[in-house]
C-alpha cells in the first residue's frame, strides 16, 4: 500500500506541475473548453485514486470539485470567476494535502469551507463572504506550500529508457567479455589485469543494479484484486473475503504484466464457480462468507503463488461428464485416468463445469488460456482439489523472465540452447546402460531399464548430421517438458552449461513451435533456444501427460531398487573417483579469476556468494576449472575435478575404506573398483557460523562499559562461533550463557547454572571457583556448548 | 504530392526504395546462424551488438530461390511490430527525397512483386518500387496471396 501512495504522490505532483500553467490560463479564460476539460480530468483522477487508497479528505475535496466542473462542462453552471477561484482553492488544498502525505505534516482541516464554497455554485448562489475567506486561506496555504514540500525519492522513467539502459548494459557485458578474451590472448600484464578486474566488477555491479530496476513488488499486481473481488461479489450477490499475503515479494516487471490476465481469470473462476451462495454455504455448514486467500512467496529461483478458496471445489464426475459429452475423452479412458489426470481435464479448451454462462466466467475459455499464458512465461500450474471444501491452485514461475539456466548443445554443425529445467539427465550413447530398440519403426532408447522415445535433434530440425566418426559417442538428453511425455533427445555433444539471456524471437522464427526464443551468449554468436514441448510435439508424441505421471512413479520405484546413482569422474590428481549424484547440484566451468585463497581456504566467488573449493590443485592453461557444485540442502561448496565421465548406479555392497573420513568406501563402476568420496568432510568444516545460527543462543557478557577485552576480543570470538552477544543488562534474564571476569560477582552468581567465569591467569590456583582461562578459546567454546547441551 | 526521404537499394536486379523513417541502420552482416525448419524467407538470425535480429532473405519473395547470405552482405535494419529484422539487399545506393506521383499507379510491376510494393515513384528518371516492409516479414502467406 505504501508503494501505491508513493506512486499516487508522485503522479499527483507531476500532473499538478503540468497543470499549473493551465490553471493560470483557466483563470484568465474560464470559458475555454479544453482547459476546463484538463482541470476536470485532474480532479477526476485524484478522486478515483483517493477512493481506492482510502484518503477521505482528498476524496471529499476532489469530489466536490468534480461535481461542479462536471456541471460546468454540461453547461448547467456558469463558469464565473468566483467558481474558478473556489475550484483553484480546492486544487491548492489537494496539492498541500498531497505534500502532507509525503512529509507527514498535518494540515488544518477546514476543507468543508472549501467544498461548501464550490458546491454553492451548484445551487447557483455564490456567497462572496465564503469565497473571500477561501481565497485568503488558499494564499496562506500557498506560502506554506514551499516549506511543506518534501523531497521526492522516486523518479518516473519511461519504460523505453529503461529498456535502452538494459540493452546498453548487456552490450557492455559483451564488450567486456570480448576484451577479456583479447587480454588472455595478449598475455598477462599485472597493471592491466588489475584495471580490467576493476572495470569488470563495476560492470557486474551495474548489471545487478539494472536487474534490480526491473524488479517490482508483486503488490503492483495484487493491489487491483480487492477491487475486482468486491465488484464480482456485488454482481453475484455473494459475500467474499479476500486475504492477500506476501505482497512484498519482488518479481520481474514483465512478469507482473504477464500474470495479470491469468490471475484475474483464476480469481473470477474462484468467486463465480468456486464460492457457493450464502444459503448453500450455510447448508453445507460453512461460514456464509466465502474466503479466498492469495499468497506469494519466493522459493529458490521460483515464485510460488497460491490461490486458495473454500468453495465447492471441482466436481470431477461432472467434469468427466462434460469431457465425454464434448468428445474429448471416452468413458473407458476416463475411468482409467488417475485422479490428477482427470482434474487436469479442466485445462482442455472449451470445457467448463459451470451450469450457466455468466458475464464473469463459465464460457469455457478460462483455464486453458490461463495455462497457456503461464507456460509462455515458463511457469506451471497445479491443482489440489478438495471436492466440497475448496480448490487450491499453485502457480510456479521463474524468478525472471529473461535469464534461464541453460545448456548449449551441438547438432550437426550448429549450436542450440536448452533450458536446464526441462533436462532430467544426460548419458553418453557409449554408456553400457544404454540400449537402442525399435517399436514399429519408432526409435526407443532403454536407459537403465527405462524406455523412452528417442530422436536426434538433427532429424527433428532437418539438418545435416555432419560426418560421423566411427566410435565417436553422442549424447542422449532425457527431457521432461512442462507439458507432454518425457522423451530423449540425441545430440552430437553437450557443449556448455551457462546462464542464457532469453530474447523473444520474431514470429516468423517462432512460428514452427520448435523454438522458445533466441539468446546471445558471451561468444557473440546468436543461439536458438529449443522448446522442449515443441520438440516433443515434433516427434509426434502426445501433448497430454495423462499416463505419464503413473509411468514415472513406477519407474522411480524401479530406480530405487537399482540403488542410488553416483557420478564417475577423474579427480584433480588424475585418479578415477565416484561421488553420490544426489549431492551434485550442477557441473560448471569457472574462471580461475573467481578462485582465491582467503581465510585459510581456497574459495570460489560465484553468484554473489563465497563457497569453499576442494581438491583444487593448479590453474589449467585455458583458465577454466571444471567443478561440481555440491549441496547438502542448506549450504553449497565446489569440488574441482579433472573431467566428468558417467553416471552409474551403486549396486552391491560398499566395501569399507581404510580412510573413512575421505572415502565412504569402494564401489564398482563399470566393473572397476573406485573410491566413493565422503562428502561429509566438505560440509562438516564448512562455516561453523551458519550451522549455529539456528540455535540463536544469546551470550550475555557481564562487564563494565569500558571493558576493552570483552568488547574487542571476546565478543568477536563468540560471534564468529555463531552466538549472539549482548552487553545489555536487560538481556541477562533470558540469556543462555552469562560470561564475566569479576571475582566478586562469581561468588554471588555461582548458583546460576548459566554462568561461566573467566580468569586472567593460565593457572587456576588463585581462583576460588571453577573457571576458564580467558585466552583458551577452544576451551571456552566447548564449555559454552556443554552448558547449552546440559540446559537443553 | 509528398516529398519524403527514401533509401534506394538494389533487390533481385531491380531498383527499390524503403522509406528512410523505417530504416534504423544498414549493416554488413556478421556470422549468420541458420534457423532450421522455418519459413523459407528467413535466412537466419544474427547479432547486432547485444540484440538478436532475424534476417529476411528478401529476394526469396521475388525469385522463390533461397540464397545463402555471405558474411559482409548488406542488410537494412528495421523494426516491425516490436521485432527487429535485417532485410537482405544486393546493394545500397543513396538516401534521396522522392516525389510519389500517383499518376504512375497504372504502371505495375509483375505480379510476384505485387504483395510487397506499395507505390511506384521515379528517381532520376528511373522507376523505383517502394517496398512494404511489413509484407516482407509476414512469411510465405504473402507469397500465396
Amino acid at each position: 500500500m505504501d508503494d501505491l501512495i508513493e506512486d499516487f504522490i508522485a503522479e499527483t505532483r507531476e500532473t499538478l506541475e503540468a497543470l499549473t500553467s493551465q490553471l493560470v490560463e483557466w483563470e484568465r479564460r474560464p470559458h475555454d473548453r479544453a482547459l476546463l476539460d484538463s482541470v476536470f480530468r485532474f480532479v477526476h483522477t485524484v478522486k478515483g485514486s483517493c477512493g481506492f487508497l482510502s484518503l477521505p479528505r482528498l476524496l471529499r475535496l476532489s469530489h466536490a470539485a468534480e461535481d461542479v466542473l462536471s456541471a460546468a462542462r454540461d453547461g448547467k453552471v456558469e463558469v464565473s470567476a468566483d467558481l474558478v477561484t473556489a475550484v483553484l482553492a480546492v486544487i491548492d488544498r489537494i496539492a498541500v494535502l498531497t505534500e502532507a502525505l509525503d512529509t507527514g505534516v498535518s494540515v488544518y482541516d477546514d476543507d468543508e469551507a472549501l467544498t461548501d464554497a464550490v458546491r454553492k455554485h451548484l445551487r447557483g448562489k455564490a456567497e462572496d463572504l465564503v469565497t473571500g475567506s477561501v481565497e485568503e486561506t488558499a494564499e496562506a496555504l500557498a506560502s506554506e506550500d514551499s516549506q511543506l514540500r518534501g523531497k521526492s525519492r522516486t523518479v518516473r522513467v519511461s519504460l523505453n529508457l529503461l529498456d535502452n539502459l538494459m540493452s546498453g548494459v548487456s552490450d557492455m557485458v559483451l564488450a567486456r567479455n570480448e576484451v577479456s578474451r583479447q587480454l588472455r590472448k595478449v598475455g598477462s600484464n599485472a597493471d592491466l589485469d588489475i584495471s580490467f578486474a576493476r572495470l569488470s566488477s563495476s560492470v557486474a555491479e551495474l548489471r545487478d543494479a539494472v536487474g534490480m530496476m526491473r524488479m517490482q513488488h508483486i503488490d503492483k499486481l495484487f493491489s487491483a484484486l480487492p477491487r475486482l473481488v468486491r465488484d464480482i461479489s456485488i454482481e453475484l450477490g455473494k459475500e467474499i473475503e479476500l486475504r492477500i499475503d506476501g505482497s512484498e515479494v519482488e518479481v520481474d516487471r514483465e512478469m507482473v504484466e504477464a500474470l495479470r490476465d491469468p490471475l484475474t481469470h483464476i480469481l473470477r473462476n474462484a468467486a463465480d464457480h468456486g464460492i457457493e451462495s450464502a444459503d448453500e454455504r450455510r447448508a453445507a455448514g460453512k461460514d456464509p462468507a466465502g474466503h479466498i486467500h492469495i499468497s506469494a512467496r519466493q522459493s529458490g529461483n521460483q515464485i510460488v503463488i497460491e490461490i486458495v478458496d473454500d468453495g465447492r471445489g471441482i466436481n470431477v464426475d461432472k467434469l468427466g461428464g462434460r469431457a465425454i459429452a464434448a468428445n474429448v475423452t471416452t468413458v473407458g479412458e476416463w475411468q482409467k485416468m488417475s485422479l490428477r489426470s482427470q482434474l487436469n481435464m479442466i485445462f482442455t479448451p472449451g470445457l467448463s463445469t459451470a451450469d450457466s454462462v455468466t458475464s464473469i466466467s463459465g464460457r469455457g475459455v478460462g483455464m486453458d488460456v490461463v495455462r497457456n499464458n503461464l507456460q509462455a512465461i515458463g511457469g506451471t500450474i497445479e491443482l489440489e482439489n478438495h471436492e466440497g471444501h475448496g480448490l487450491k491452485i499453485t502457480l510456479r514461475l521463474p524468478l525472471t523472465l529473461s535469464i534461464i539456466a541453460g545448456l548449449s548443445v551441438r547438432a550437426g554443425s550448429q549450436i542450440f540452447g536448452i533450458a536446464r529445467s526441462s533436462v532430467v539427465e544426460m548419458v553418453s550413447t557409449s554408456n553400457p546402460n544404454v540400449k537402442f530398440e525399435e517399436l514399429g519403426g519408432r526409435k526407443i532408447v532403454n536407459i537403465r531399464n527405462k524406455r523412452y522415445p528417442v530422436k536426434s535433434l538433427e532429424d527433428i530440425l532437418g539438418i545435416a548430421k555432419g560426418a560421423h566418426i566411427p566410435g565417436d559417442s553422442r549424447t542422449l538428453i532425457v527431457m521432461r517438458p512442462a507439458v507432454g511425455t518425457t522423451f530423449v533427445l540425441e545430440v552430437a555433444a553437450v557443449i556448455d552449461n551457462e546462464e542464457l539471456v532469453v530474447k523473444p524471437g520474431a514470429p516468423l522464427v517462432m512460428g514452427n513451435g520448435l523454438f522458445a526464443g533466441t539468446s546471445l551468449p558471451d561468444n557473440g554468436r546468436p543461439l536458438l533456444l529449443l522448446d522442449a514441448s515443441g520438440l516433443g510435439a515434433a516427434m509426434g508424441l502426445s501433448a497430454t501427460d495423462r499416463e505419464d505421471r503413473e509411468i514415472d512413479s513406477t519407474a522411480d520405484v524401479e530406480s530405487k531398487s537399482n540403488g542410488p546413482s553416483a557420478l564417475l569422474f577423474i579427480a584433480s590428481d588424475g585418479r578415477k573417483q565416484a561421488i553420490r549424484l544426489s549431492a551434485i547440484e550442477r557441473m560448471e566451468d569457472i574462471d580461475v579469476a573467481q578462485i582465491q585463497y582467503v581465510g585459510g581456504r581456497t574459495r570460489v566467488s560465484a553468484d554473489g556468494g563465497l563457497y569453499d573449493l576442494w581438491e583444487y590443485e593448479s590453474a589449467p592453461d585455458d583458465g577454466l576449472v571444471k567443478v561440481l557444485k555440491l549441496s547438502d540442502g542448506d549450504s553449497a561448496c565446489y569440488l574441482a575435478v579433472g573431467d566428468v565421465m558417467d553416471i552409474f548406479s551403486i549396486t552391491g555392497d560398499i566395501v569399507p575404506s581404510a580412510h573413512p573420513e575421505q572415502h565412504e568406501g569402494v564401489v564398482y563402476a563399470f566393473g572397476e573398483p573406485v573410491e566413493l568420496l565422503n562428502m561429509f568432510a566438505f560440509f562438516e568444516t564448512s562455516d561453523r557460523r551458519r550451522r549455529n545460527r539456528g540455535s540463536e543462543a544469546l551470550c550475555f557478557i557481564d562487564c563494565s562499559e569500558d571493558a576493552q577485552w570483552e568488547r574487542t576480543i571476546l565478543a568477536p570470538l563468540l560471534t564468529a562461533s555463531g552466538y549472539a552477544v549482548s552487553f545489555d543488562e536487560r538481556d541477562q534474564s533470558h540469556a543462555a550463557i552469562i560470561l564475566h571476569r569479576d571475582v566478586a560477582k562469581a561468588r554471588e552468581q555461582a548458583n546460576d547454572p548459566r554462568t561461566l567465569h573467566l580468569r586472567d591467569s593460565n593457572h587456576s590456583l588463585s581462583e576460588p571457583i571453577a573457571s576458564i582461562y580467558r585466552y583458551d578459546g577452544a576451551g571456552l567454546i566447548s564449555a559454552i556448548e556443554e552448558k547449552l547441551a546440559g540446559r537443553v | 504530392m509528398t516529398n519524403i526521404l527514401y533509401l534506394i537499394a538494389d533487390l533481385a536486379g531491380s531498383l527499390v526504395a524503403i522509406e528512410s523513417s523505417q530504416v534504423e541502420s544498414i549493416v554488413h552482416l556478421p556470422d549468420v546462424v541458420p534457423v532450421p525448419n522455418c519459413d523459407p524467407s528467413v535466412a537466419g538470425i544474427f547479432a547486432l551488438r547485444s540484440r538478436v535480429l532475424t534476417l529476411i532473405d528478401t529476394q526469396f519473395h521475388i525469385t522463390g530461390v533461397q540464397k545463402i547470405a555471405p558474411k559482409g552482405a548488406l542488410a537494412v535494419v528495421t523494426e516491425i511490430a516490436g521485432h527487429q529484422y535485417g532485410l537482405l539487399v544486393d546493394k545500397v545506393h543513396d538516401v534521396v527525397p522522392m516525389t510519389i506521383e500517383h499518376a504512375e499507379s497504372k504502371i505495375r510491376p509483375p505480379a510476384v512483386w505485387n504483395p510487397y510494393v506499395e507505390q511506384i515513384a521515379t528517381h532520376g528518371g528511373e522507376l523505383v518500387m517502394i517496398l512494404n516492409t511489413e509484407a516482407l516479414v509476414s512469411g510465405q502467406t504473402a507469397l500465396a496471396a
